[in-house]
């Protein structure tokens, strides 16, 4: 059954084609659920995982996604998409309930007042020098530099981004975005001259 | 709470972020021009699409199969050719009726798998430029000598 063929059943809610779906996109959806997982850095059982794999399917049923896609050339990307979107939101949800309540730094240790002193929670807070200067230092070029590519032109931004930030390579830039590999290294090359001239430029003004 | 994060808030008003659908399209590569350009320029900005698109790029290109036997072939090719090689030869012997059939298949791929080591290209290389820099070399020596004799 083409992917055309299938997903016009499935949103027909025709039980086989259903089945085919499932066999056919199961392992996609489980690699994407696993790959998000790790992303995160949470670990989950191997059941956890596979209730979210459920839980993206019957999305899919139920609120009749499939209908949505106005592209089958697109439909794994999709599903890729999808699976991603579901599975954070679900960790979302998971350390949302998860979380403890917040307590004061004011509130005491102890339970019991009258055995021990007061006992306060700052007073477990990790030394100055850990949060120094030159913690702020970093977070001061990190801005700086942040700054400086949001001056750059939105392609060079996007490349530059995708370089730096995702650390992919420029055939991975030229996949995503569809445009040839030389425009990639070309953009990348220009967005970091110009980066280097204006932080040289914010320095000497400094 | 909510007036604690003003710029924050501000950001997230202003970020209309596209929905799944456009993201796969523009991925795939079959959004029209004008809306890639949009997404683009939102792409610039919105680091959690960005994200869900440089993750679905590796998802997917894991997942392709096709693309996982051709980086297979490219690592291994040589191994492939010995290893194919080898059997030929010791099938002409195995098979002693068709024993120079064996063994001229055996001579071509012994010959692909020499071109196609990486040394060999990398000596092939070295050549090339070596006589590329005599010839320039001599070229010199030419202009050279026509000089002085033009003086």
């Amino acid at each position: 059954m083409s992917p055309e063929e299938l997903l016009s059943k499935c949103a027909d809610y025709d039980h086989t084609a259903w089945n085919i779906f499932i066999k056919r996109y199961k392992n996609l959806i489980t690699k994407s659920v696993r790959y998000k997982l790790a992303a995160l850095g949470v670990t989950f059982s191997n059941n956890e995982s596979n209730d979210i794999v459920q839980q993206i399917f019957f999305e899919l049923w139920e609120k009749n996604k499939l209908k949505k896609v106005r592209n089958a050339v697109c439909l794994k990307k999709w599903l890729t998409i999808v699976s991603l979107n579901i599975t954070l939101n679900y960790c979302k949800e998971k350390t949302f309930r998860d979380s403890r309540k917040i307590i004061s730094f004011e509130k005491k240790l102890c339970r019991d007042n009258s055995k021990s002193e007061k006992v306060l929670i700052s007073a477990f807070l990790p030394d100055e020098k850990f949060n120094s200067a030159r913690i702020l230092e970093s977070h001061e070029t990190r801005e700086i530099i942040k700054r400086e590519i949001s001056k750059l032109e939105y392609r060079q931004q996007l490349v530059l981004k995708f370089n730096l930030y995702h650390g992919k390579t420029q055939k991975d830039i030229a996949e995503i975005m569809n445009i040839p590999g030389g425009t990639v290294a070309s953009l990348i090359k220009r967005a970091k001259e110009l980066l280097r001239k204006n932080l040289n430029k914010f320095y000497e003004d400094i | 709470m909510n007036d604690r994060y003003p710029r924050e808030k501000e950001k997230m008003k202003n970020r209309l972020c596209p929905n799944e659908e456009t993201l796969s399209e523009y991925i795939s590569g079959t959004l029209p021009a004008e809306k890639r350009l949009l997404i683009e320029k939102h792409l610039a900005v919105c680091r959690s699409c960005r994200t869900l698109l440089a993750e679905t790029h590796d998802i997917t290109r894991k997942s392709a199969s096709g693309k996982m036997i051709t980086r297979f072939s490219a690592g291994k090719r040589e191994v492939l050719w010995l290893t194919a090689c080898l059997i030929t030869f010791s099938a002409s012997f195995l098979f002693s009726k068709f024993f120079l059939q064996f063994l001229a298949v055996s001579f071509l791929l012994g010959i692909k798998w020499i071109l196609d080591a990486k040394t060999t290209k990398t000596l092939i290389m070295i050549h090339k430029t070596l006589k590329a820099e005599t010839k320039t070399d001599k070229e010199k020596t030419f202009i050279d000598q026509k000089q002085s004799f033009m003086d």
